[in-house]
Order: C-alpha cells, then sequence, then structure tokens
C-alpha cells in the first residue's frame, strides 16, 4: 500500500480552487449566521442561554476554576492568630526557583518552637508549581485563593511579606488542601 | 460655473459623506465580522461618557492614535519620495471615483444633473489608468524606505499588481461587447433593458464567467487576503513597514478604498449598477402590466440605495473572503494570473463573440 | 479588582492610581481625549519569545479575547506597534534585538514584561548563565505580570493595568521630563 495512493490527483475543476472555497466560505458564513441570529436574540431578551460568543468578557466574566488550580499564595493562622508556619525551612528548599526567603525567630509558646520572623515570595521569580504546598507538613502555605490578577508597576511590588501573605482572603472558602494534615489531628 | 458647482457637490456627496464613511466603517465591520465569524466578541470597549455603541469609537481612537504617533523618517531614506508616496496610493484610489456612475439622472429646477461625478466617454480606459497609477504609490514607498525587505515587498506587490491588471482588462473585453459601449454610463443604463420581456439583462447574465474572473483578478489587484503576500502580515512583512503614524494610516486606508472602488466597479459591470429591475425613470413598469409612477426624487433616491445595497452585499462578501481562506504562495499567485485567469478571460471573449454572432 | 492588588502596590504607586496626588498631576481635557485614543487602540507587536506566547496566543483567541480592549490588531513590524508583550525568556542574544526593536518603535510606547521570565528571569535567576535576569534591565517597563505562564486573565489584567497607568498620563509632563 503504497502512501502516495492517498493523494488522488486533482480534477480540473478542483485545481481552479473553487470547490474549496465554497467549503471553507460554508464552514465561516454559517458559524457567522448562527452567531449574529444569538447576538440579536440576546440583545431582545429571548433565548439567552445560548450565547451568540464562547468569550468570557474578563473582567466581569470570570472563567470557572478548578479547585486544584495553583493561584495566589497565603498563609494559614492558628486559632489564636499566630501564623501555623514553624519556620522549618521546607518550602524554601524545596522550591525550584528559589524564590522563598525566610528568617526564623522564637515564638512565645514553648511546645511550638520557632516561627517565621521574614517570609517573603518573590511573585517575578515564582512559577507557580505547588511544590512548597506539597513539602509544608504543617498546611501553613497554600495556593488556594483564586486570585490570579496580580500584575504590577513595580519589580519590588512583586515582593510578598509576611504580612501581605497572612492577609489575603481568598476568594473560595473553605476549601481545605491537605485533609491528612487539618488541625487537630497528630503529625508525625 | 455652473458644472464647477455641480461637480462639487456631487464630489462632496458622493466621496466625502459615502466613499469615505464607508472606508472608516469598513474598519470596523473587518473586526466585528471576523470577531462573529470566530465565536468571539469584537472590539467593544471604547466608551464615551459610558456608551459602547458596539464597539464603534474604536474607529475613533484608532484614527486619533494615528494622528499623535511619532512619524519619523528612517536614516538614509529619500525624503521627498517617502512623504510623497502614501500621497499617491491616496490620490490614486480616490480619483478612480470619478468615473462611477450612482444613479441616472436627478432633475433639479428643469436641469438634468448626470449622478456621475465625471462625465467620461472613455470611462473604462480611465479605470484601466488609475489601477495602472495605483502601483506607483507601492513601488516608491517601497524604494524609498532604504530597507531590502520593504523593497522586495514592493516588487512582488508591483509585479502581482501589473499581472492581474492584465486579466481585469481582458475580462471586461466581454462586457464592452455585450454592451457596446465603453462609457460606464451606458453600460449601467443598458442593464436596465429586459430580456425576453421580464429579465433584466444585468451583466452577470451575459458573463458569468467574466464575473468570477474579475472578482478574482480585482481582488489580487487590492492586495486582499488570499493574495496579500506583499503586504504578507507576520511572515514575510512588506512594502509600508517602515511606516509609522499617518503614513501608514494613509496605506490602510487606501487598502479600504481600493477595495470599494473594485466592488463598486463589480457591481456597475455585473450586478445592474444602480439598476432596480423594473424601474424607469417615471416609475416601476411590470411585466404584468402594474404602472407605479414616481417622481422623479424618488426615483433617484430608490437608484442610489440599490447602488449603495448592492455595494455592501459584495463588501460583505469580499470580507468573509479575507477571513476564510489562507494567504497563497507567491508563485500560486503568478501562476494563477498567467496561465489560469490569462486563458479564461481568452476563452471567455471567444464564447461571448460566438453567442453574440449566433443570436445576431 | 482595586481590593486585590491592595496588599503589594508601593504606597506612591498606589496614591497616584487612587488619585491623591490630584493637584500634582495635572490632566487637561485635551490629555484625556488624547488619552483614551490611545489606551483605546494599543496595538501590540508580536512578540512571542518562549512558552509565555502560547499563553498570549490563548489571550486573543475566542475564549478570552483581547481584541475587546482594541489591542486584536498584532502588527509584525515594530514601526506600527505601540505595545510590546515580551513574553517568554530573554537570552542575551535575544537582547540586542530586543534593544533594537525597541528604539525602532515610535513614540509613545509601552513594554509589558508577561511572564517570570521577562520580570526578574525566572527559574533562571541563580544560575542561568546565558539569560538576562529581566527585560527591564534593557528597556523600561510599564507592567509586570508574574506567573508561569500567566493565565490569559492575569495577562488582560495587566493590560487593564497598563490602561489605567495611561490614563493618568499627562503630555506636558511627559515633554519636561523628555527635555531635563
Amino acid at each position: 500500500m503504497n502512501v502516495h495512493d492517498k493523494y488522488k490527483p486533482l480534477t480540473w475543476w478542483d485545481k481552479t480552487y473553487i470547490p474549496l472555497v465554497i467549503d471553507g466560505l460554508s464552514v465561516t458564513l454559517r458559524h457567522f449566521f448562527r452567531n449574529i441570529r444569538l447576538h440579536i436574540l440576546n440583545v431582545l431578551g429571548i433565548k439567552t442561554k445560548e450565547r451568540g460568543a464562547v468569550t468570557y468578557q474578563y473582567p466581569e466574566e470570570m472563567r470557572p476554576l478548578w479547585p486544584r488550580t495553583r493561584t495566589l499564595h497565603r498563609l494559614m493562622r492558628r486559632e489564636d492568630g499566630s501564623p501555623r508556619c514553624v519556620a522549618c525551612m521546607m518550602c524554601e528548599t524545596a522550591c525550584p526557583a528559589r524564590c522563598i526567603y525566610i528568617v526564623a525567630e522564637e515564638r512565645p509558646d514553648v511546645q511550638i518552637e520557632k516561627q517565621p520572623k521574614i517570609f517573603n515570595i518573590d511573585l517575578g521569580k515564582c512559577v507557580f508549581c505547588g511544590y512548597c504546598v506539597e513539602a509544608c507538613p504543617e498546611d501553613a502555605i497554600r495556593m488556594d485563593t483564586g486570585i490570579i490578577d496580580i500584575a504590577s508597576y513595580t519589580r519590588n511590588g512583586m515582593l510578598l511579606t509576611k504580612e501581605q501573605l497572612l492577609n489575603i482572603q481568598p476568594k473560595v472558602e473553605n476549601y481545605v488542601a491537605r485533609p491528612d494534615l487539618v488541625e487537630g489531628q497528630p503529625i508525625y | 460655473m455652473q458644472a464647477l458647482a455641480e461637480a462639487a457637490g456631487k464630489f462632496i456627496f458622493f466621496i466625502g459623506l459615502i466613499v469615505l464613511q464607508i472606508a472608516a466603517v469598513l474598519t470596523w465591520v473587518e473586526r466585528k465580522q471576523s470577531a462573529v465569524m470566530q465565536d468571539r466578541i469584537g472590539a467593544n470597549r471604547a466608551t464615551i461618557f459610558g456608551m459602547r455603541m458596539l464597539g464603534m469609537f474604536h474607529m475613533l481612537a484608532d484614527m486619533l492614535k494615528l494622528f499623535t504617533k511619532e512619524f519619523f523618517i528612517p536614516m538614509g531614506a529619500r525624503k521627498f519620495i517617502y512623504l510623497l508616496a502614501p500621497m499617491i496610493s491616496l490620490l490614486f484610489a480616490l480619483v478612480g471615483f470619478a468615473a462611477i456612475p450612482f444613479g441616472d439622472v436627478l432633475i433639479i429646477g428643469g436641469r438634468e444633473i448626470p449622478l456621475q461625478i465625471a462625465n467620461i466617454d472613455i470611462g473604462i480606459l480611465y479605470i484601466f489608468a488609475v489601477l495602472g497609477m495605483a502601483v506607483y504609490g507601492v513601488v516608491l514607498g517601497a524604494w524609498a524606505s532604504n530597507n531590502n525587505y520593504a523593497l522586495l515587498g514592493g516588487l512582488r506587490a508591483s509585479a502581482q499588481m501589473l499581472s492581474y491588471e492584465v486579466a481585469i482588462g481582458i475580462s471586461l473585453v466581454g462586457v464592452i461587447m455585450v454592451y457596446q459601449t465603453v462609457d460606464l454610463m451606458e453600460i449601467a443604463r443598458a442593464q436596465g433593458q429586459l430580456l425576453w420581456g421580464w429579465l433584466p439583462q444585468w451583466g452577470i447574465l451575459w458573463q458569468p464567467l467574466g464575473f468570477l474572473i474579475f472578482m478574482a483578478a480585482g481582488i489580487a489587484e487590492t492586495k486582499r487576503i488570499p493574495f496579500d503576500a506583499p503586504e504578507g502580515e507576520s511572515e514575510i512583512v512588506g512594502y509600508f513597514i517602515e511606516y509609522s503614524g499617518m503614513g501608514f494610516g494613509m496605506y490602510f486606508l487606501t487598502d479600504f478604498l481600493e477595495t470599494i472602488l473594485i466592488a463598486s466597479l463589480t457591481v456597475t459591470f455585473f450586478l445592474g449598477g444602480f439598476q432596480v429591475p423594473y424601474l424607469y425613470a417615471d416609475g416601476f413598469h411590470f411585466p404584468w402590466g402594474q404602472v407605479v409612477l414616481l417622481p422623479n426624487i424618488v426615483v433617484a433616491v430608490l437608484q442610489f440605495l440599490s447602488f449603495l445595497i448592492k455595494l455592501i452585499l459584495l463588501l460583505f462578501i469580499m470580507m468573509a473572503i479575507r477571513w476564510t481562506l489562507p494567504r497563497f504562495r507567491y508563485d500560486q499567485i503568478m501562476h494563477l494570473g498567467w496561465k489560469i485567469l490569462l486563458p479564461a478571460s481568452l476563452i471567455n471573449i471567444l464564447i461571448t463573440a460566438v453567442v453574440l454572432t449566433l443570436i445576431g | 479588582m482595586a481590593d486585590s492588588i491592595q496588599p503589594y502596590l508601593p504606597e506612591e504607586i498606589k496614591a497616584i492610581y487612587e488619585g491623591r496626588y490630584g493637584d500634582n498631576v495635572i490632566i487637561t481635557s485635551v490629555d484625556k481625549i488624547l488619552n483614551w485614543a490611545k489606551l483605546s487602540s494599543l496595538w501590540p507587536m508580536t512578540f512571542g519569545l518562549a512558552c509565555c506566547a502560547i499563553e498570549m496566543m490563548a489571550a486573543s483567541a475566542s475564549r478570552f479575547d483581547i481584541d475587546r480592549f482594541g489591542a486584536g490588531v498584532f502588527r509584525p513590524s515594530p514601526r506600527q506597534s505601540d505595545l510590546m508583550i515580551v513574553a517568554g525568556t530573554v537570552t542575551m542574544k535575544m537582547a540586542d534585538r530586543i534593544k533594537l526593536l525597541y528604539d525602532q518603535m515610535p513614540e509613545p510606547k509601552y513594554v509589558i514584561a508577561m511572564g517570570s521570565c521577562a520580570t526578574c528571569g525566572g527559574p533562571y535567576w541563580k544560575h542561568g548563565y546565558h539569560v538576562l535576569k529581566g527585560v527591564d534591565q534593557i528597556v523600561p517597563v510599564d507592567v509586570y505580570v508574574p506567573g508561569c505562564p500567566p493565565r490569559p486573565e492575569a495577562l488582560l489584567d495587566g493590560l487593564l493595568k497598563l490602561q489605567q497607568k495611561i490614563r493618568r498620563e499627562s503630555h506636558i509632563r511627559r515633554k519636561v521630563e523628555a527635555s531635563v
């Protein structure tokens, strides 16, 4: 079976390209008239389930994101308001882009010994891979806020400090990233 | 003096109010039609006082932005020709509209005004001359830019435009043979006569092959997609890459003006011009006997509206072709122009001659 | 949307954006009209270098349409565009060309650094020997869009922030700054 058998030679009618043009035009014009009809019906208020365009009009409409999507980071707090992070440096070690910078200090509660004094994430360097979330043993850092509009005018504006990371309000509430590490469960 | 005033009035009306506004709206239509064809919403975020108006303010924003862009001259470019070339292009695109009839006659105060800006006896030859001079604007702009790739784009453009002018010319010979006149106004008037008592003798009836050849060659002449190898965006950049600001704006406008010129020529030669079927100078004369008398002003308005509607329909089809077909390769364009369209138009002349001799 | 940028704008930029420096930045109505024209018709230059180019293509496709903001006409030539979206990793070899193309663009011109590699070298910032650590070392950048690659919505948000920045421009100030 020769591979060239698939290609039939063009007839003289095919060589004028007219049948191909008509084929292509029929596809686009079908889309055109269908969308015009739907646009007119949408404007008049009838039949608004089917839209004339598949566009999600950002910023008014957002495309629905899956809960596992890796978006902006946030640091979680304990019940008394102090950060869950114990400055174990596991996320800093696991980060492939080396964008996390942690300096530890003593925590007033002696049972849990450390807390971070400085916790900087440089969003410019971050590749949003999620390794820090997987590496953290305390469920202290999550990437489930749902915030994706993080553009900035300056380079320094992309450096998130500990205070900013602790105060980020997620768009998606009550989502549990690591159900095996929910507070109250023993961690060994 | 009277003739000058009439011509000035027609010029202001037709070119100022109709053609230039259609060219401006075509920039909006291009974006919106392509958006609707591609299942998306086109430009719609330019708001003046909170009103969006389907994105029509983007035309205004584009124009203002092109005015305020820095217009600089590349190092080593010939300054005079560099500044002159877009103006030449625009001039010869606009001047071609002088021969297009957009109505029959308008009787004002006992004086008959033919609705054609210049009453040219050799209309078709004038159109050929204008189309031929349009090559200058492109080639001069490309040469004066002092850029290798712009020069190559200009040479491609000149070769393509000259090749397809041959095909346009020979396909129009068939039209001249059928209507036996070279004057555009007479051709438009002759398409109002009825064949067998009920069929208006439009050009597409007598010359279907000529219509297809003229359409294809016309789209190639104006360097629209699928024939836009000279100005090939994003791959082989073309003749206006060194122009910014209003120089580019003039080339951009020339593109749309030539499209409207080719569309109005097609309407005049093949789709009956300004003729509404069965409408004569004094009213409707239907073939089944009914006669509706109308004043002259209503007849003139109806004829002008029919010209506009046919023009808009043809522009819609040309836009649909632009957004459907991919770009042809340059040797495919040359092959189509010389080896397919030229023999086809010669065969068209042969068939027309045989049919006219048989009919007598 | 203003709430989401609250945590990470430096104080001066936030002040200008919120209009608290009202009497220092004077914008006449001619400025308003010209700024409106500039921001409603930002024509980008096709400058996709690496994987962020795919997200730029996705932003100009049907699902997230960049043409809605007037920025859908991608010109191939730098002389006719007024926005350069540097999308992708910038190597030292490419840096010369970026500087050349930026110089060829006519005023007024803007640059969006898209993606992690264009803002600060990305994951190659420590050991990448041939990577330019951020395109703002050679061209002045107006908006940085972080992400690897940023989602199309993030790029559209960057474009909207650039439009807000253009809205506050004053032609008189630009001329004064250029002559100093």
